[in-house]
């Protein structure tokens, strides 16, 4: 873009000399204004990227027309070079007072005025792009601290949500074995009931240590890869052995039934206690989401489906339907994410850390698998796929 | 036989306390699941004392404002607590709760879950002056 110059100069003649050196380069637009007033205002209409000062005017003198622009452009200076017949030491240095950049003296070489006017608009063009990059460079500074402040906000809520997660186990197993003492005490103890309690204890052990052990892998995130131990494992039982932990807690607190129907599911090579994992959190996801008195549907099937970021297409999906408050459209994308709790978690349960789809994700990519919503409600549809080889 | 008023959300994991309580430490036990239900049972019933919880889901009923000040969920136990406390002000209350404790005023206490049965029985016969 061709830089536009304004010439203030009352008289024409003198106007017409500038005009035909600055012609010469071609690379510049002209503007003109014979008045110190009509420069000023020149200046407010349009962009200048330099002034040529005539300092004898007929209503203002080039000084105050020098003055002013410099006052109402304060961040963005436009350089003025000062024309005149003044040779006086002290009426260059007033120019230079006053804001002007530079002072020629009448009679110039039109070189020399051509090379001033590229050396100043060049200079003020890097003094402009540093300004910006300063501009730019800070606003990321910024930018970085509020997203390292909200990151150290999300981290302090998730240690509070997961101590209460941690602790709720604890209390289970403590009153758990505090009523099995009671009951031991007692002449008439039932056997069965007594194995029911200690059975349902070591179980809740089990849950507290796949809690303790996605935790860990959060950690692994940051400096390695946790470490998979993949081979041939009965999917069908793992997943059952999921719901018989998972299943008082669901048939107790919201009368909730899990059903399975697994006709077909071939033995995977997976890592046994990753994917318990993967199955505990989904499941327990679907009963803290449901609605009291639904049911929980697991099924499987072989799918074809092609994504972009997978080279398989034939898969063996595992889908887990539960009906409840359901996935907002606005979380869909940042379900995976970590520390992220649905929107509605706190409204239906005040209970989640936010880790357990993430986990999901992270665990399904190691096995070249996915983790997807098929469907956000009604029933909510959340899929694992284990590619077909 | 002294009556308590347990409000507790969390089935699975108190139903053995729950079962102590009444078998083991001849209480009567009003158990009630849902914040919502908790002024209905005390105007049904004369209570000795209340266990509660801090986290539970809030009540549909409550006002935007009430769900704000419970935090949707995360201290529906605060505002139960007043709520009670406004209108039977002589009740014993024992909090129960996995959340960071806090005081609320003389005539009740707050034990930071899991503790033992027996412990949580002690304080609560001493918050209803009965010690024997």
């Amino acid at each position: 873009m061709k830089a536009t110059i304004l010439i203030v100069e009352d008289k024409i003649d003198e106007y017409n000399v500038i005009r035909n050196i600055l012609d010469l380069e071609q690379q510049y637009k002209v503007r003109y204004s014979n008045k110190g007033e009509d420069a000023i205002i020149a200046v407010e209409k349009f962009p200048i990227d330099l002034i040529l000062l005539d300092i004898g005017l007929p209503d203002i003198d080039g000084y105050e027309v020098c003055k002013r622009i410099n006052s109402n452009h304060e961040k963005n200076n436009i350089p003025v070079i000062f024309l005149t017949g003044k040779t006086n030491v002290r009426d260059k240095a007033k120019g230079f007072d006053v804001g002007g950049i530079d002072y020629l003296t009448k009679p110039y070489h039109s070189l020399e005025l051509l090379a001033r006017v590229k050396t100043h608009i060049e200079l003020n063009d890097l003094r402009k792009n540093l300004q910006k990059e300063v501009e730019k460079q800070t606003k990321e500074a910024v930018n970085a601290k509020i997203e390292a402040e909200n990151a150290n906000k999300l981290k302090d809520e998730f240690i509070v949500q997961i101590v209460h997660e941690m602790l709720s186990p604890l209390t289970e197993i403590l009153h758990k074995v505090n009523r099995f003492e009671n009951l031991l005490l007692r002449t008439n103890s039932n056997k069965t009931e007594l194995e029911n309690y200690y059975n349902s204890v070591k179980n809740t052990i089990f849950l507290f240590k796949h809690l303790l052990l996605g935790l860990e892998s959060i950690a692994f995130n940051k400096n390695k890869d946790p470490f998979y131990i993949f081979e041939m494992e009965n999917i069908h039982n793992m997943i059952f052995d999921c719901k018989i932990l998972l299943e008082p807690k669901a048939h107790y607190d919201k009368q909730i039934l899990i059903e399975t129907y697994l006709k077909g599911l071939p033995p995977l090579r997976v890592d046994h206690c990753k994917i318990t994992q993967v199955f505990i959190n989904l499941i327990r996801n679907a009963i803290n989401y449901s609605y009291e008195g639904t049911k929980i549907e697991i099924y499987y099937k072989e799918t074809e489906e092609y994504f972009k970021n997978s080279k398989y297409h034939i898969w063996h999906e595992i889908k887990f339907e539960n009906t409840g408050t359901g996935i907002p459209e606005r979380d869909k994308d940042d379900i995976f994410k970590l520390y992220r709790r649905g929107s509605n978690a706190s409204k239906l349960i005040p209970s989640g850390a936010g880790i357990g789809l993430y986990l999901v994700k992270k665990i399904m990519n190691a096995h070249n698998g996915m983790c997807i919503i098929r469907k956000l409600d009604k029933p909510t549809i959340i899929s694992i796929l284990f590619p077909k080889k | 036989m002294k009556k308590i008023l347990f409000i507790e959300d969390d089935v699975s994991v108190l139903q053995p306390f729950y079962e102590d309580l009444q078998e083991t430490y001849n209480f009567y036990v009003n158990w009630i699941k849902k914040a919502e239900e908790v002024m209905g049972a005390l105007e049904g019933d004369i209570y000795n004392a209340i266990i509660m919880d801090i986290m539970m889901p809030v009540p549909e009923s409550w006002t935007k404002d009430e769900k704000r000040r419970a935090d949707y969920g995360m201290t529906t136990g605060i505002l139960l607590f007043q709520k009670i406390r406004e209108k039977y002000p002589e009740i014993p209350i024992l909090i129960y709760s996995a959340k960071e404790g806090i005081h609320m005023d003389e005539l009740s206490n707050y034990i930071r879950k899991p503790e033992q049965t027996q412990t949580i029985v002690d304080k609560l016969k001493k918050l209803m002056n009965d010690e024997k």
